[in-house]
Order: structure tokens, then C-alpha cells, then sequence
């Protein structure tokens, strides 16, 4: 059962990060886009965004749930010393998503428009930065297994070269696979040669932090690149991503996107699963060595069994219902 | 001791600011179902301007609804670590059919709102009943897991550890039922009255305005039936908690001394100190019966609860007495709707029924403030009734003011920025018309 609840785990937070990910990555664009064009833009935006906005933010709801119910001790533990950067990505959440939907569904249009796009943009910034801060803290080990001094216990296991490194990584991501979903929503004209533009300079950016992540490992004494090359399926996974980079350079001006995409999704798949294969089985590494496992630190057997089944039963209800969502705001409206 | 209070008030503003916005996704849905019926039915196209407008507001107050929601499930472990950590796996088996029936409510609002000339007409409508539906599950899964904490089944507890977990039997714990009934109609009455109090005030000013009216003679029904429904789920909830939690009841009606043919208190000034109430109406007997059923039956009171056992009294007295008033306030005002419809019958919407449904405006919404802190400071100082106490699940963080302050400023200012925008909606509907 405990296999089921992680591959969830490990689906539900690619989806978020694919789904969720290009959501924050158009925040990041809005930000270059010129204010003559910012309106036909944030139309734009909305027609393509706005009706699976709310969906794609729920999977990280399912993460958060699959943590406490099936693994609560990593969640508390998780909780209790990355308090500071959690707070923080909350605080961006719900600025982002009461931005966008004031600025959307307000039904008076005035000033105030300007000030949403504001809040949404900064953070768009904010968030995704946070959640790579947080990945960062799990995986470099600095979190106390003994409370110190408030600095030593709550701020350093976070506020470090490393994990900022993958805030910004996450973050290059984030704009990257935006940069490639907007590239479809609009089949021609002036806005898909920019977003092509953009996708390839944000691509760029993407290749050198993650490039810049392996070095803030070696000046935060993390051997990361030891915990690659000793593990098989990151490994893998990592070549296969970088070995795609030469083959979606050719995609981009490709007519039909739907294979730049795919091949998008299948290069943050394996940066996902490179992560799950260097932290297994532990979800986060302590300042004395020791890790927090997720096999030991399981819920019982029949909880893990019940949130399996609702796990699959949830799927089967809303799998079909989120494809027909993807598939209905793509037709064409009738007039 | 102060990061404990400021834990508390964190988590209690978190949720008082999150349930304004869940009840209206729980049933908003259902009068924009509604009113799209009666268009599709009539073809009236005042009930499609109306639905639309509706919908827009269930757009924006569902995002805040989600996003507060989010921030509630990161707060749980983060002021309260040690409570999660033995309570998620016991009572998460809602959590996860909470957070299903939530996702499923995210779907079908983004194919309703993005739906309108894409798909069938009916299947559209479907779609938008779908919300409402999977709103109020979710509603009612989140409550199962709050009565949990009220009435926690489901383990053993030994040496402070969960054993023989059962997470079906936590989920239908003694006050699942009487907790998610009360909940789930109070949603309609404060979102029901709500509303309606708003078209009553732009009907008032504008009597001829026909989409006012229209509104108004949907969402009535809500309000009315749940109102009358309300005070027979308040009974059961009011016996369950005299046989489970006596010391909460004991809070709520301010009863220091067990007695037999207890008193019900109206009004009053509770001295925590004297252990008195003052000034106070009191009815003999009523407490017995409304706890037992039997006018002379004994009532336990704060005497036979262990002084470090105890709720704080006084608040919890005064929000239940809030409670209770708005409850009766708003089921006379729904007999007054009835009194006009069916034995005036001619101009049913007089400017007094009128008035009285803009008082009742934002009533619903105090009297569920008001019930929840009967039902949280009333459980204190337990966390999990009889197993855990609230300052035992406290995260070692120090310096909680700060988290308290962000959060504080945050909701305050979304709290100003939706109301403005919830103003600009209705009144660019009258202004349509």
C-alpha cells in the first residue's frame, strides 16, 4: 500500500510542479511584457489560464494531504523547522490567487487592474523561490535534530547559498515551462515569435541554475554530484533530461506545440524523479547525518490502505473530469 | 505561555476568515443552479444576467475560499506539529475525501465559468449543480475531522502513542453527524440571508428593479427552510454535547453548579471570578429539558470539571448567547416571509420584510462565527478531547507574535479589498438593468 500513496506523492507533486509551475512562470513573463501590450496580454493569459487556475493548485493540497495523513512525522518535522520559508510561499499563494481572480472576474474595470497584476507578479516571483528554498532545506541537511539558538534551529537550515540556488532553479523552470505553454495557446502573429524568444532565453537561464545548483552544493559542502553519480536512476534520469536539450532546440519553431510540450513535461518528469531518487527513502536530512525515512515513518497499515483507496477513487472521479476541462476550453467559442 | 495565545489566535483567525468563504461555496452554487434553471426554462434573460453575476461572485470568493484553505492545511503543522503528527493519520481519512471532493469542486467551477456556448446547455447546468455538491461534501469531510477532535474514536491510547488505528471509525465519530447537519444549514442561512439582504437593500431603493426581485424570490427559499430546519439541528447538537462534552455545554450556558431542573440563561454578565452570572433572565428547568429532555433532570455544571479542565467561560457564554439570538432573529423572519406569502399573499416583499432581511444581512456569518467559537473555546484546553491538550501540540518555534502579525495584516487587507469588490459586483447589476 505504502507504494501506491508514494507514487501519488511523487505524481501529484509533478503535476503541481508542471501544472501549478506554468501558472507562476506567467506571472514571471507578465513582468517583461511592455505596457502598451499588457492588456491584450492579460487576456490572453486568461483565456488560457483561468479555467484550470483553480485545478492546477489543488494538487498541492493533495501533496500536503498525502504528508500528514500517510507520513505525519515528516510533515511535522518538515513544519516545525522550515516554518519561516513555509510561511512565506503561503503568503505568496494566496496573494496570487486572490490577484488574479480579483483582476479577472472584478466587474467594474478602473486603476485597480494595475495593482493585481502588480501583486501577482511579484509573487509569482516569491513563491516558486520558496518552494525550491524548501526543497533545498530538505536536501541539504542542516536541520537540527536539537533545538539551538533560534538562528541555528529556524533560519540557517534554509537561508543558505544552497537552497536558494534551487529557489532560483525552480523558479527558471517554472518560467521556462510557461514560456512553452504559451507558445501553443496562440497559433500566430507577433505573440508566438515573443513567446518562442522568451522560451529560449528562459531555457537558457534554466540550463545555467541548474548548473549553478551542483556548485552552491559543493560551496554548502553538499557532494551533490557524488549523490548523483552514485545512484543509478538519477543518474538516468539526468542525462536523458540534459540529452533532450539539443532536441527541443529544434522544436521550437515547429508549427503544431504539442510535441515541444510533451517533451517539456518529460525533461521536468526526470528532473522530479532525479530529486525522489537521491532523497529515497529519506524526506529530509538532519545537521548530524541521520535522515528522516519515509518507509519508517509510515502511517499504520490501514490508514495507509484507506488513503490509497481514496487516492484511486479520487482519480477515477476527477482524471476523466480534468481532461474534459483541458479538452472543453480548447474549443472555439460558438456564436 | 504568550506564543500559545498568539498560536491561537492565528489559527482562530485563519478559520474564522477561511468558513466566510467556504459557506458560500458550499451553497452560492446552488442559487446560481437556480436561477441558470429558470433561464434555461424560461428564457428570460434577466435570470442569465443574474446567474452570470452570480457566478463572478462565486468566482472570487471561491479563489479566496481556496487559498485561505491551503494556508489552513500548512498551519496545522505548523503551529501545531505534535497534534498533527499522532492526529493525521487517524482522522485524515476526511482530510483526503475532503481534499477529492475539493478538487472535484475546482473542476467543475472552471468548466462552468469557461463553459457558457461550449458545451450543452444541460451538461453546462449539470456542471454547475456539480459544485455545489462537491463543495458541500467537502464542507462536511472537513467537519467530520473538527468533530473528531470533539469525539476522537477510532485508536486506543496508550503511553502516548495511537494504537489500533481505525480510520473509518474515527470518521464517524459520536459528532460527525450532529456537527456536519448544523454546519452544512448554517452555510445556507448565512449565505442564504446573506444575499438576500443585499437584493433587499437595491430592491428597497429601487422597487421596479425586476432582477432584484427575481434574486430575491430564488435565494428566499434557502433562507427560509434552513432557517426553520436550524433550530431542530441546534436541539440534537445540545443534547449530544451534554452527554459528550458536559463541560462545553456547562461554558455555553454559564452553569458554575451541577443542578437538577437547571435554568436556561438569557443575557447576563458572567463573572469568571465569582463564578456568578449577572443580570440574567432565567427560564427554570429549560436547560434540563433542552439537555435531557426532562425538565428535572441534573445538569453537570463547572463544578465536577477539574479546575485545568475547564473552557474559558465567559466568551464562550456570550458567543452562544449571540448565537442563539441571531438563530431566532432569523427563523422569526422567515415565519414573517411565510405569514406574507401564503396569507397576505398581495405585495410580499413590503418594505418592513424588506428591512428586516437587510438587517439580517450579515447575521448568518456572525452567528457562524459565534457557533464556531462556541465549539473551539468551548473544547479547550484540549486539542483532542480528553487525549491531548492544546499547549502540549504547540510547535517549539518561539516568536509566534510575528506569524500572528503577518497573518493578521494579510487577511485584513483581502477582508477590505473583497468586500469593495463584492459592493462594484451588485452594484453593477442594478446598474445594468
Amino acid at each position: 500500500m505504502i507504494w501506491i500513496v508514494l507514487f501519488f506523492l511523487a505524481l501529484s507533486t509533478y503535476l503541481y510542479c508542471l501544472l501549478g509551475g506554468a501558472d507562476f512562470g506567467i506571472g514571471v513573463h507578465e513582468l517583461f511584457v511592455k505596457s502598451k501590450r499588457k492588456r491584450a496580454h492579460e487576456d490572453i493569459v486568461k483565456e488560457a489560464m483561468g479555467p484550470v487556475w483553480e485545478a492546477n493548485h489543488m494538487w498541492l493540497i493533495i501533496v500536503v494531504v498525502i504528508l500528514f495523513v500517510g507520513f505525519p512525522k515528516v510533515y511535522a518535522e518538515g513544519s516545525t523547522h522550515l516554518h519561516i520559508p513555509i510561511m512565506l510561499m503561503l503568503i505568496g499563494i494566496i496573494m496570487r490567487g486572490c490577484a488574479f481572480s480579483f483582476r479577472h472576474y472584478d466587474s467594474v474595470e478602473d486603476g485597480s487592474r494595475k495593482y493585481y497584476s502588480l501583486i501577482f507578479s511579484i509573487s509569482s516571483l516569491l513563491t516558486p523561490i520558496m518552494l525550491g528554498v524548501i526543497v533545498g532545506a530538505l536536501t541539504l541537511g542542516r536541520i537540527q535534530t536539537e533545538p539551538l539558538g533560534y538562528y541555528e534551529t529556524y533560519v540557517n537550515p534554509w537561508l543558505n547559498v544552497f537552497s536558494f540556488a534551487v529557489g532560483l532553479f525552480v523558479l527558471s523552470i517554472f518560467t521556462f515551462l510557461a514560456g512553452v505553454f504559451m507558445i501553443g495557446e496562440q497559433s500566430i502573429g507577433a505573440f508566438r515569435l515573443n513567446y518562442i524568444r522568451r522560451a529560449k532565453i528562459s531555457h537558457i537561464v534554466m540550463v545555467i541554475m541548474g548548473g549553478l545548483v551542483f556548485l552552491a552544493a559543493e560551496l554548502s559542502g553538499l557532494n551533490l554530484a557524488e549523490k548523483f553519480l552514485k545512484n543509478h536512476i538519477a543518474l538516468v534520469a539526468i542525462f536523458l533530461a540534459t540529452a533532450s536539450h539539443g532536441w527541443l532546440w529544434l522544436l521550437f519553431n515547429i508549427k503544431s506545440a504539442w510535441r515541444l510540450r510533451f517533451l517539456t513535461g518529460f525533461q521536468l518528469l526526470m528532473v522530479v524523479v532525479a530529486w525522489f531518487a537521491i532523497m529515497y527513502p529519506n524526506a529530509l536530512y538532519y545537521a548530524d547525518g541521520s535522515a528522516l525515512s519515509l518507509l519508517e515513518h509510515a502511517a499504520p497499515a490501514k490508514t495507509l490502505f484507506m488513503l490509497s483507496l481514496a487516492l484511486i477513487i479520487g482519480s477515477v472521479i476527477f482524471l476523466p473530469l480534468l481532461t474534459y476541462l483541458f479538452v472543453v476550453f480548447k474549443r472555439p467559442v460558438k456564436k | 505561555m504568550d506564543d500559545l495565545l498568539f498560536a491561537r489566535y492565528q489559527m482562530a483567525i485563519s478559520l474564522g476568515f477561511h468558513i466566510i468563504f467556504a459557506c458560500v461555496g458550499m451553497t452560492m452554487p446552488f442559487f446560481m443552479a437556480v436561477s441558470h434553471w429558470k433561464w434555461l426554462k424560461t428564457g428570460d434573460e434577466v435570470y442569465l444576467r443574474l446567474t452570470k453575476a452570480w457566478s463572478k461572485g462565486v468566482a472570487i470568493l471561491f479563489a479566496t475560499g481556496a487559498v485561505s484553505g491551503t494556508m489552513l492545511s500548512f498551519e496545522l503543522g505548523l503551529l501545531w506539529p505534535k497534534f498533527m503528527e499522532h492526529a493525521g493519520p487517524i482522522f485524515g481519512m476526511p482530510f483526503s475525501l475532503e481534499g477529492t471532493a475539493f478538487f472535484l469542486e475546482a473542476i467543475a467551477l472552471g468548466i462552468y465559468l469557461y463553459g457558457w456556448n461550449r458545451i450543452p446547455p444541460y451538461v453546462h447546468w449539470f456542471f454547475g449543480i456539480l459544485v455545489g455538491i462537491a463543495g458541500t461534501a467537502s464542507g462536511i469531510f472537513v467537519v467530520a475531522a473538527n468533530a473528531w477532535m470533539n469525539a476522537p474514536a477510532g485508536f486506543e491510547w496508550v503511553n502516548g502513542q495511537a494504537i489500533n488505528v481505525d480510520p473509518v471509525a474515527a470518521m464517524f465519530n459520536d459528532a460527525w453527524f450532529t456537527q456536519a447537519l448544523h454546519m452544512t444549514i448554517a452555510a445556507f442561512i448565512a449565505t442564504g440571508f446573506g444575499v438576500a439582504g443585499v437584493h433587499a437593500y437595491y430592491l428597497l431603493k429601487n422597487p421596479d428593479n425586476d432582477i432584484h426581485l427575481k434574486a430575491l424570490n430564488v435565494v428566499i427559499w434557502f433562507a427560509v427552510i434552513s432557517a426553520l430546519l436550524q433550530p431542530i439541528s441546534g436541539d440534537l447538537s445540545a443534547k449530544d454535547i451534554a452527554k459528550r462534552q458536559p463541560a462545553k455545554l456547562a461554558a455555553a450556558e454559564a452553569l458554575f453548579e451541577t443542578k437538577t431542573s437547571a435554568p436556561l440563561l438569557i443575557g447576563g454578565i458572567v463573572n469568571e471570578e465569582e463564578k456568578t452570572v449577572d443580570y440574567a433572565i432565567e427560564i427554570p428547568g429549560l436547560l434540563s429539558f433542552l439537555a435531557h429532555n426532562d425538565f428535572n433532570k441534573e445538569v453537570i455544571g463547572l463544578d465536577q470539571i477539574p479546575e485545568d479542565e475547564q473552557p474559558p467561560v465567559a466568551i464562550v457564554h456570550y458567543a452562544f448567547q449571540i448565537m442563539v439570538g441571531i438563530g431566532f432573529y432569523l427563523m422569526f423572519v422567515a415565519l414573517y416571509y411565510l405569514y406574507r406569502r401564503f396569507i397576505v399573499k398581495k405585495d410580499i416583499f413590503a418594505p418592513l420584510l424588506l428591512k428586516l432581511l437587510c438587517v439580517a444581512t450579515p447575521l448568518g456569518f456572525i452567528a457562524v462565527e459565534a457557533g464556531w467559537i462556541v465549539t473551539e473555546v468551548g473544547r479547550q484546553p484540549w486539542i483532542i478531547y480528553g487525549i491531548m491538550k492544546t499547549k502540549d501540540s504547540l510547535t517549539p518555534m518561539p516568536g509566534l507574535i510575528y506569524p500572528f502579525l503577518l497573518t493578521v495584516g494579510v487577511y485584513l487587507i483581502l477582508a477590505v479589498v473583497v468586500t469593495w469588490l463584492m459592493i462594484r459586483q451588485f452594484r453593477s447589476i442594478s446598474k445594468n438593468t
